[in-house]
């Protein structure tokens, strides 16, 4: 007799213990629910909607040159003389930032330590307080121009989401809502953040301006939206992950000023749910392409797989990058280099197979190569909790596991990692101009 | 799985909706018991079974297996209420728990006090150990079954499901004569 035999006296007590909790009637939502699967397509299994070619460098289109008249030329380069010497006279005048996009110094490091969030620079290793005071501050996250810095600060129970310059001054609160579930993406420009933050019950995309003007809740209808993000590199569009009514999921994008909301055209679901189905998408640099996690049947064995598929801005020419090679290894949540040339994913096997581990690895965003791993290996598999970032100069990776509570600065080509001691969280690493 | 229920499943994944109308409905009971058991939440295990039955009615066409229609059902049901647990986990939200109440004693109420204490015993476990004991004890799978359902091999299912019996025990020792009476080690 095993200890899971039905006849021990406590498990079947227990058994008719949980009958008699389950005890109920129809549910009074069936009909509803059988309204809504009428209105349903069904379809073929599911697999993916695109092909599974090999991963190719996409060639740039130029339109052809034309010839022009010599006279017109000269007054035009006297001009464009001109304007580049003002241009240069102004930007000279103000602070450098770094381009919203690509390469950029490494700043300070911030991180949150026993509810204060703490800077370090750089150079010297030396470890100052940023922001401390009342209320735990958690989760800091430097605009792209590297002057702002926004925080979550937790006092009675509500996170709230806040603001401050980047040395830590005027600290002011953003929302008047409490975070629930909430994701924060700056804007290109650093004038504003993109939040979603569950409002009277449902996630919402909330625009949120840090100057204290009014925030915008776009309006999606229907949608429930998850995981938002620019465009690069003027943030034209936001992208999201929007669960729909019917149980689908797909990713979107909107305008700002909440117009032009469109499907990408990739619904689908898998059967480890709508939360990861189409999640982690991110795009890259250029904002011409998107990364996103793909889980589907692809032909490695009968279990569906966690890959890591890119897809053109408009939703079309889906591809799958390249991926383990062991099928029992699972790729997702792709983050791209400052200098796109890179994909940082991460890695797992499921804690079933002897209790699994995660860990980073690098491959080319032209997809090439399958990507080669760096870094130490978190024993845990799927619930490692690992989360990552890219220094702004793209030559270090910040790696922090949620089941350990380390952190590792891990060198992407050499996959060599240091220990930093001094953190127990994931760090923000600000962004100055090179 | 009977011929009428097997043709019932083919109907439905050749599109007859009025045919999965009548699958939908002799399960929907049990899915809902199950769901609510696993998230121990009416409104994310309402969320959780139209999720599955939606996902039922459109993948059909794929089922291979009709006389294994239930267990996928089952099976599409459990990764339902998990992704609803883990949507809910990424709030942080405070879990409330109830104020410790003194079971009720005596032969009358036993069976009362064996739910209440089982019920908030079964509330402090996480979702997937829920899910395997709702899978194994409720909806009456062998371990290999269940195992497979929740994608995870037989050893981790088994030794899921000790801790979770664990965890129930471990639960139930805040009140030592209660534990005793299911174990069925003294009279209540």
């Amino acid at each position: 007799m095993t200890s899971f035999d039905r006849f021990d006296p406590f498990e079947q007590r227990i058994g008719s213990a949980i009958d008699e909790i389950a005890a109920g009637g129809r549910p009074d939502y069936l009909d509803d629910v059988l309204r809504q699967t009428a209105r349903t397509s069904q379809r073929p299994r599911w697999s993916f909607p695109g092909s599974w070619l090999p991963a190719g460098i996409r060639a740039s289109r130029q339109g052809p040159l034309r010839r022009a008249r010599l006279g017109p030329v000269l007054l035009l380069l006297a001009a464009a003389l001109l304007l580049a010497a003002l241009s240069a006279w102004f930007v000279g005048s103000r602070p450098r930032v770094p381009a919203p996009f690509g390469p950029a110094a490494n700043g300070m490091i911030v991180y949150a330590y026993h509810g204060d969030l703490w800077a370090r620079d750089s150079l010297t290793a030396v470890d100052r307080i940023l922001v401390g005071g009342a209320g735990d501050q958690a989760y800091p996250l430097f605009s792209p121009d590297g002057r702002r810095l926004a925080f979550s600060t937790t006092i009675d129970r509500r996170e709230l989401l806040m603001a401050s310059d980047a040395d830590g001054s005027h600290v002011h609160q953003l929302l008047p809502d409490p975070l629930l579930g909430a994701s924060l993406a700056w804007s290109p420009d650093s004038s504003s953040l993109l939040v979603v933050n569950e409002v009277a019950g449902r996630p919402s995309l909330v625009v949120v301006p840090v100057d204290g003007s009014p925030a915008r809740r776009l309006d999606l209808g229907d949608l429930v939206p998850a995981e938002a993000s620019w465009q690069p590199p003027d943030g034209g569009l936001i992208l999201f992950h929007g669960l729909r009514p019917d149980g689908f999921v797909d990713l979107y994008t909107v305008k700002p000023d909440g117009s032009g909301l469109h499907a990408l055209g990739l619904a689908a679901t898998s059967t480890y749910g709508t939360g990861y189905t189409l999640s982690g998408a991110t795009w890259a640099p250029d904002g011409r392409s998107i990364l996103v996690n793909a889980v589907g049947l692809d032909g490695s064995g009968p279990a569906e797989r966690f890959r890591v598929a890119s897809i053109a801005a408009d939703g079309t020419h889906l591809r799958m990058l390249p991926g383990p090679a062991d099928p029992k290894v699972q790729e997702a949540w792709p983050v791209v280099s400052p200098d796109g040339r890179s994909i940082l994913v991460h890695r797992w096997t499921w804690k079933a197979d002897n209790g699994g581990q995660g860990w980073l690895a690098v491959m080319p965003s032209d997809g090439s190569a399958p990507a080669t791993d760096i870094g130490p290996r978190i024993p845990g598999g799927e619930d490692t909790g690992l989360m990552k970032t890219w220094s702004p100069d793209g030559t270090r990776v910040l790696m922090a596991s949620g089941n350990t509570t380390q952190v590792f600065s891990i060198d992407p080509l050499s996959g060599l990692q240091d220990p930093l001691d001094w953190a127990d969280q994931l760090p923000d690493w600000q962004r100055v101009s090179p | 799985m009977t011929v009428d229920r097997r043709e019932l499943v083919e109907r439905a994944g050749r599109g007859d909706h009025d045919a999965f109308a009548v699958l939908a409905t002799a399960s929907a009971t049990r899915l809902d018991a199950a769901a609510r058991l696993i998230l121990r939440d009416p409104e994310l295990a309402r969320d959780a079974v139209q999720n599955t039955l939606v996902r039922a009615w459109r993948d059909l066409p794929g089922l291979r297996e009709p006389d294994r229609f239930d267990a996928w059902l089952h099976r599409l049901l459990v990764n339902s209420c998990l992704d609803e647990a883990r949507r809910r986990r990424r709030r942080p939200i405070e879990i409330e728990i109830d104020p410790i109440r003194e079971p009720a004693t005596g032969d009358t109420t036993r069976h009362l006090a064996d739910r209440d204490l089982v019920e908030r015993a079964l509330a402090r476990l996480d979702p997937e150990h829920r899910a395997l004991v709702v899978l194994h004890y409720y909806l009456g799978y062998p371990l290999p079954e269940a195992a497979s359902s929740l994608g995870i091999s037989l050893p981790a299912a088994k030794s899921r499901l000790h801790r979770a019996m664990q965890g129930l025990r471990r639960s139930l020792t805040a009140d030592p004569s209660a534990l005793a009476e299911l174990e069925g080690g003294r009279p209540a």
